[in-house]
């Protein structure tokens, strides 16, 4: 996007080659600063209003978060891979999240795995040097923004829609850059009647983890159109087998 | 903004650093204190038995001086990251690695309004000069191809860090020395960490020729070859932002997250040592 402009100036530039080195006059000389001038003034207003990436993609901002087990995990464990989307449309929309696990044991009633966002995105010493959950405002575990909950695996997998979260991808709260860990084991919701519970969930080791960085449009809406068709697919098999 | 750095009060204008060293007993804390002495550009400011820190003022790299301290026989976790101002601006990390063997830790240090410091150290490269960028995108799905461009939001050309006209994510060239290791401190007047964060930093296979070459690339990548190694740029902690040494999801030491690494039953075993290595 940025850079055709960027060429254009370029070829501008070479195909008035005489202008350039004739003398130049003193209007236009004038006019283009006032018009740079205005340009960085319009900047600075834009950039204070809507930061950088939501300009880039129709107002709406997209994230990525490529899951990889911890690298301080032992073999035995499960090693959790896959991905998670976020979209969130400025100014006001809610985050929505895709939630596409694999390398869970396959054997089912599997108990619940808890993922939250975890304040720094910093993997130097795998999931360990994520930090505690990111909380802002200085709430309890389960309150923080990025308290998504417990996830069930089937056949060894994770796949879940969720929206209206209350994490955001916008402003001095956002989640760009921080991390979203998995857990082994279930979230208490804060009901474990101990001081972790209220701060962490007791949810026990880091199995995986990723750092949340900003993408374009494409991944989402590839995976929404997908999931939009299994939805009416699933529906229309619901009609079918309903006895009339 | 996002992840925040309180201030640090420190006399020079060199970076602080903050590290959870394991040690377990007094001796440990003097040895240490014994291995960086004499250090040329490093200044140790405080050694904690009690909490397992040791603060430091350098003009070394990060990874660097934990190297120095886990040359003693002591695992080192970098805990946080300051400079000497007094504001909260920003820190931020990025894990290098890609489709080739190249890998390294950089980290940024907003240091003032107009001041960014990226610090790092990236081995595996071929000796010589490295194009180093920021890219829009920190987006690994196809490795560093899916990184996007290089971050322009001034719908600049191409050019080098000290150019007026460049992409704000053209950072030049680093160098690589004959083991392949590029170890580089670079300041930056116009990138801001918090206008990075969760985009990427992409190291390239060849010269960044900013902007100034004859190949048509020259004006759009430097002509600075394939990208061999990227990593998102993550929030990290600043100074003292990190207060527990204790991995706060489920209560061990990351020492018995890296050392024991029991789940379930026996997980808490109370009163057993940290190994004395
Ligand atoms: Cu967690
Ligand atoms: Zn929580
Ligand atoms: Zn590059
Ligand atoms: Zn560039």
């Amino acid at each position: 996007m940025f850079l055709s402009l960027c060429l254009v100036s370029v070829g501008l530039f070479l195909s008035l080659p005489g202008v350039v080195s004739g003398e130049l006059e003193p209007v236009p000389e004038t006019e283009g600063l006032f018009q740079e001038l205005r340009k960085k003034v319009n900047d600075l207003w834009q950039n204070l209003l809507y930061p950088q990436f939501i300009r880039d993609s129709d107002w709406t901002a997209y994230a990525t978060c490529e899951m990889k087990p911890s690298s301080k995990l032992d073999a035995d464990k499960p090693q959790v891979t896959g991905q998670i989307l976020f979209k969130q449309s400025y100014p006001i929309g809610k985050l929505e999240a895709f939630f596409d696990l694999d390398g869970f044991p396959s054997e089912n009633n599997q108990l619940g795995r808890a993922i939250h966002i975890h304040k720094f995105g910093d993997l130097s010493d795998g999931c360990n040097t994520t930090g505690g959950h990111y909380n802002p405002f200085n709430v309890n575990h389960p309150h923080h923004p990025g308290d998504f909950g417990n996830f069930y695996s089937k056949e060894g997998k994770i796949r879940k829609y969720k929206s209206n979260l209350s994490a955001t991808l916008f402003g001095p709260y956002t989640i760009m850059g921080r991390s979203v860990v998995i857990h082994e084991q279930e979230d208490d919701m804060g009901k474990g009647n101990n001081k972790a519970s209220l701060e962490n969930g007791n949810a026990g080791r880091r199995l995986a983890c990723c750092v949340i960085g900003i993408c374009d449009k494409n991944m989402w809406e590839n995976k929404f159109s997908k999931f939009v068709e299994r939805k009416k697919r699933g529906s229309q098999n619901e009609h079918r087998s309903r006895p009339n | 903004m996002g992840c925040s750095v309180p201030g640090w009060a420190g006399s020079s204008p060199g970076l602080g650093l903050e590290f959870t060293v394991q040690m377990s007993c007094q001796g440990c804390v003097d040895a240490i204190g014994a291995s960086l002495q004499g250090v040329p550009g490093l200044r140790v400011l405080d050694v904690r038995l009690d909490t397992q820190s040791v603060l430091l003022e350098t003009s070394l790299g990060a990874e660097q001086v934990k190297e120095l301290l886990e040359s003693s026989g002591r695992r080192a976790v970098l805990k946080g990251m300051g400079g000497s101002m007094t504001q909260n601006l920003g820190a931020a990390v990025a894990m290098m690695a890609g489709p080739s063997l190249v890998q390294g830790v950089v980290r940024f240090l907003q240091v003032s309004q107009e001041k960014c410091l990226i610090e790092g150290t990236i081995d595996g490269l071929a000796p010589g000069p490295h194009g180093l960028h920021v890219h829009e995108f920190g987006d690994m799905t196809s490795s560093c191809d899916s990184c996007g461009e290089h971050f322009n939001p001034e719908a600049e050309c191409h050019g080098g860090p000290l150019d007026e006209h460049r992409h704000l994510g053209d950072l030049g060239n680093v160098l690589a020395d004959n083991d392949g290791r590029a170890t580089f401190r670079l300041e930056d007047a116009r990138l801001k960490v918090w206008d990075i964060i969760g985009r990427s930093l992409v190291v390239d296979a060849g010269e960044d020729d900013l902007g100034r070459g004859a190949h048509p690339l020259s004006k759009v990548t430097g002509n600075s070859g394939e990208r061999l190694a990227c990593g998102i740029i993550a929030c990290s902690a600043g100074l003292f932002e990190n207060p527990k040494q204790i991995c706060a999801c489920d209560g061990v030491t990351i020492w018995e997250e890296r050392d024991r690494p029991l789940a379930g039953p026996g997980r808490r075993v109370p009163g057993q040592p940290a190994p004395h290595l």
